[in-house]
């Protein structure tokens, strides 16, 4: 019988967490205070987070010790498998091993609670009676309001309006973890009233939503805010997905070519891949990827990636857009990078080469995910998806190029909770939508008229 | 635009699908800052040029963009500039 699963015991789950900081080749630069523009100081973080986060997020040691209360928690779904997707690799009829960390095994079905968790212990010793944090579709509050009842700390999530109406059973959970779920915006703050004044059916927005968090918790002493993503010390708590996945290849005398992870905010991508990424400073061969959407192109356009605000300026770039990736110009570096919720780090891997970001469009993401729904059984988020079709792009790879290759990639979370996104999908309403000739004839009119550079 | 309104596509900040017509009013009644790069399909920029001056296009340039920090040292300065504000708070 092959083994399709390589398992750790309780006791072989990794002690501490992973701080690559220690070993780039080159120090991160500093985060900046967007308003002053100088580096971020521990005071200006203490209003919104705990001291002892802060000082992980400063931190330089290359190792931290997970806390026992932490590791007790952890260990109701960890050390998750690493799993051989056998049946995956048979469709791809491609010479590749494909192994996948199944983070969706958590209570929460994804591998945030392995921050949440973190958060919720560190909030809860330094004294915190109560976190606040916002939610788009809801997978960070659900695993926040799990982690916070675990510790006792309660639990306040603002979520996007238009998420709340789409996604009940999300809520639903944070409701049954005992957390308090508001539709944002809200009644509960003055930022919410003002804007339900102005427009009483606002579908909200994640800005709102973080500002509602935020004001929520502002001047109380005995409350903080929490985020999911971004940053770093959210990063060092997911790190315990590649530690663990280090020691199961190990197992079985196996280390990957290619390690792959979506990355949205970056945490479930380099929670699997800087322990690799490690080696790979230190001399070792293996590609590590990150897959992101087209339409959120923050790494693999991150320099050419203008923004709204660009369309004021004299550059006519942006109109190209209008037209479609076609009329896209050889690349021209902005003045300066914007990243839209990318983990600094990274952004610092990507600058560094270490990590190489693919793109890949909605369309190729869920086409993927429904294949590995039906070959592997388990439907996998959203978001995994992108994840698989870097998966299933390098299959296509070793295929022409007729060389074996061992494939490691974080199957970041299931997608139970997700199926009104498959039912987009599967109805045919997510379309790569192409403009009518009608229209383009029309942008190109209008293009004609911006400025030449 | 609003003929595009009923298309679909997955919002990468919210994780879940919306409409363009939430697209066009995501940042309080004005387009959200991503929807050039999420409709590369549709003559956005083209349609955000004719509808709004250079002046307010660039006011919403300079909101903050989806990039969470600064949403979150943007809504704490706007906060700790209200009357009564910064009294207390601090860590332990």
């Amino acid at each position: 019988m092959k083994e399709v699963k390589v398992l750790l015991k309780d006791d072989e789950i990794p002690r501490q967490w992973y701080n690559v900081q220690a070993d780039l080749p080159t120090p991160m630069p500093p985060p900046l205070h967007p308003g002053t523009g100088q580096p971020l100081a521990p005071e200006d973080m203490a209003r919104i987070f705990p001291m002892n986060l802060i000082e992980q997020e400063m931190s330089l040691e290359r190792w931290i010790d997970i806390p026992e209360e932490v590791l007790e928690k952890l260990l109701l779904w960890r050390p998750s498998p690493l799993s051989r997707a056998y049946n995956f690799e048979r469709i791809l009829d491609s010479p590749v091993k494909i192994y996948y960390k199944n983070e969706g095994l958590s209570p929460a079905g994804s591998h945030k609670p392995n921050t949440a968790v973190a958060q919720a212990y560190y909030n809860k010793i330094f004294g915190i009676k109560r976190i606040s944090t916002e939610t788009g579709a809801g997978q960070w509050g659900s695993a926040l309001s799990m982690a916070c009842n675990m510790f006792g700390i309660e639990c306040r999530v603002f979520m996007v309006r238009v998420s709340y109406d789409q996604k009940p059973y999300r809520r639903l959970m944070m409701q049954t973890w005992g957390a308090d779920c508001f539709p944002s915006p809200s009644e509960i703050t003055e930022t919410g009233r003002r804007i339900l004044a102005d427009n009483p059916d606002s579908p909200g927005s994640l800005g709102i939503a973080i500002s509602e968090a935020i004001e929520d918790i502002m001047d109380k002493e005995d409350c903080r805010y929490a985020l999911g993503s971004v940053l770093n010390h959210v990063v060092l708590h997911q790190t315990i997905i590649g530690l663990e996945a280090h020691r199961q290849m190990e197992k079985i005398g196996v280390y990957p070519d290619v390690v792959i992870g979506c990355a949205g905010g970056g945490s479930n991508f380099a929670g699997l891949a800087l322990p690799f990424v490690r080696d790979k400073i230190h001399g070792r061969e293996v590609s590590v990827v990150a897959a992101e959407p087209t339409s959120c192109p923050t790494l693999t356009r991150g320099p050419y990636a203008y923004d709204f605000g660009d369309l004021a300026m004299t550059t006519p770039l942006l109109a190209m857009y209008t037209l479609g990736h076609d009329y896209v110009p050889a690349p021209i570096h902005a003045g300066g990078l914007r990243y839209h919720g990318m983990a600094p780090i990274v952004s610092h891997l990507v600058k560094e080469r270490l990590v190489e970001p693919r793109a890949y469009n909605q369309l190729e993401t869920f086409d993927a995910g429904v294949k590995w729904a039906r070959a592997e059984g388990f439907i996998p988020a959203p978001e995994t998806n992108h994840a698989i079709a870097a998966v299933v792009e390098e299959a296509r790879r070793a295929k022409e190029e007729g060389r074996e290759k061992t494939i490691l990639f974080n199957w970041s979370g299931h997608g139970l909770v997700d199926l009104a996104s498959y039912d987009a999908y599967l109805s045919g309403k997510l379309v790569n939508y192409s403009l009518p000739d009608e229209d383009i004839k029309r942008a190109k009119e209008t293009v004609s008229r911006f400025p030449k550079p | 635009m609003k003929r595009f309104d009923s298309l679909m596509t997955r919002c990468p900040k919210l994780g879940n699908e919306v409409t363009f017509s939430y697209c066009r009013v995501e940042q309080r009644n004005f387009p959200c800052t991503r929807i050039i790069s999420c409709w590369p399909s549709l003559p956005v920029a083209a349609w955000l040029r004719e509808t709004y001056p250079p002046e307010v296009l660039k006011s919403l340039g300079e909101q903050p963009s989806g990039d969470r920090l600064s949403i979150i040292f943007q809504t704490l300065e706007s906060l700790k500039k209200k009357p009564g504000a910064g009294e207390k708070g601090g860590g332990q």
